[in-house]
């Protein structure tokens, strides 16, 4: 019997090239999900809220928005990819499919490249190839990002949970 | 006197390379933006909602989840650009700064390219690039972006307004 630690992610030392990571979590987006974003980021593109327009469209009914898609497949690779780095750049983002709601997608990542970080040895730099797929196989979107990731024993969770004050 | 046409975005036909289009809307990124978006998303690193972990980083406090700035400057631009169109890609998205809560963005695009569809004569592709500006000038995000953007005769809001019931 002893503490156990819970999963907190992949440090840099982890990542080996060509690993492919299927992320756990799936989740289905709701019409909520898509109107509530785009009203968010006060995007009016009425593609995204309002059903009158969008069957109209060649897609006849409403679309998700493109960087909801991209927030939830980068979102659902965090837990296996950047838990422990901070976001670089996306080197690109495509959107080949449309997603719908109600439809569920999954996100599943390949490991690319890892190297050193020059100017900060505490990090390396990883570059992952991300897709959204649907249950149904569909890919949704389709990104290749850079992380800067810890090495573990730089990581800021090191010791982060509290000791219970005594009563 | 009379129904005044409101501005419903640009058309294909309007857009110009070199053009540069200054997104009238700014928005104040809130704490409860970045929990709120990244927890919505899925997303468990938590230095975007963790201000005890976030004190620890390089940053000292919590850092604004990138999908969320790219959503929002994306969103703002959608006025001058893509509110009749829809996304193909986006390329070379960079973070060159941080963006903190409290700090309020506005987005600046200039197209880069205007060509016809080659599959849908209806539409034609436009690139551009655009930019997040804090309102102190600090850039915050950069990307180019290819769309698909309706020609004005063929835009599915013609005639979207409803006819009043007799």
């Amino acid at each position: 019997m002893a503490i156990q630690a819970g999963w907190s992610g992949r440090f840099y030392e982890d990542f080996e090239v060509g690993d492919i990571y299927q992320h756990p979590l799936g989740r289905t987006i709701t019409e909520t999900d898509e109107v509530w974003f785009s009203s968010l980021v006060t995007s009016p593109n009425q593609l995204h809220f309002n059903k009158d327009y969008a069957s109209r469209t060649h897609f006849g009914q409403l679309t998700v928005n493109a960087p909801f898609t991209n927030a939830l497949v980068t979102g659902l690779s965090v837990s296996d990819i950047s838990q422990n780095g901070i976001n670089l750049e996306w080197t690109y983002i495509k959107v080949p499919n449309p997603l719908f709601i109600g439809e569920t997608v999954y996100a599943e990542s390949e490991v690319l490249e890892k190297r050193e970080s020059k100017s900060k040895p505490a990090q390396g730099i990883v570059t992952v190839r991300t897709r959204g797929i649907t249950d149904t196989g569909k890919i949704v979107i389709e990104l290749e990002r850079k992380i800067l990731i810890y090495k573990r024993e730089h990581a800021p969770q090191l010791n982060l949970f509290p000791q219970a004050a005594k009563a | 006197m009379g129904i005044v046409e409101s501005w419903t975005g640009r058309y294909f036909e309007d857009f110009k390379v070199g053009d540069i289009y200054q997104h009238p809307l700014g928005r104040t990124v809130l704490e409860t933006d970045n929990v709120w978006f990244t927890c919505a998303t899925m997303n468990t690193n938590q230095v975007h909602f963790n201000t005890d972990y976030a004190s620890k980083t390089a940053y000292k406090k919590p850092l604004v989840n990138s999908c969320f700035t790219l959503a929002l400057v994306n969103g703002l631009s959608v006025e001058g650009t893509s509110r009749n169109g829809m996304v193909l890609e986006w390329r070379n998205v960079r973070m060159p700064n941080p963006l903190f809560v409290g700090e309020t963005v506005y987005a600046q695009t200039e197209i880069l390219e205007v060509r016809e569809s080659k599959s849908r004569p209806d539409r034609g592709i436009v690139k551009a690039a655009t930019k997040g500006i804090t309102a102190e000038g600090k850039i915050i995000l950069k990307f180019e972006r290819s769309i698909m953007v309706y020609k004005k005769a063929d835009a599915p809001n013609t005639m979207l307004f409803p006819q009043t019931a007799q």
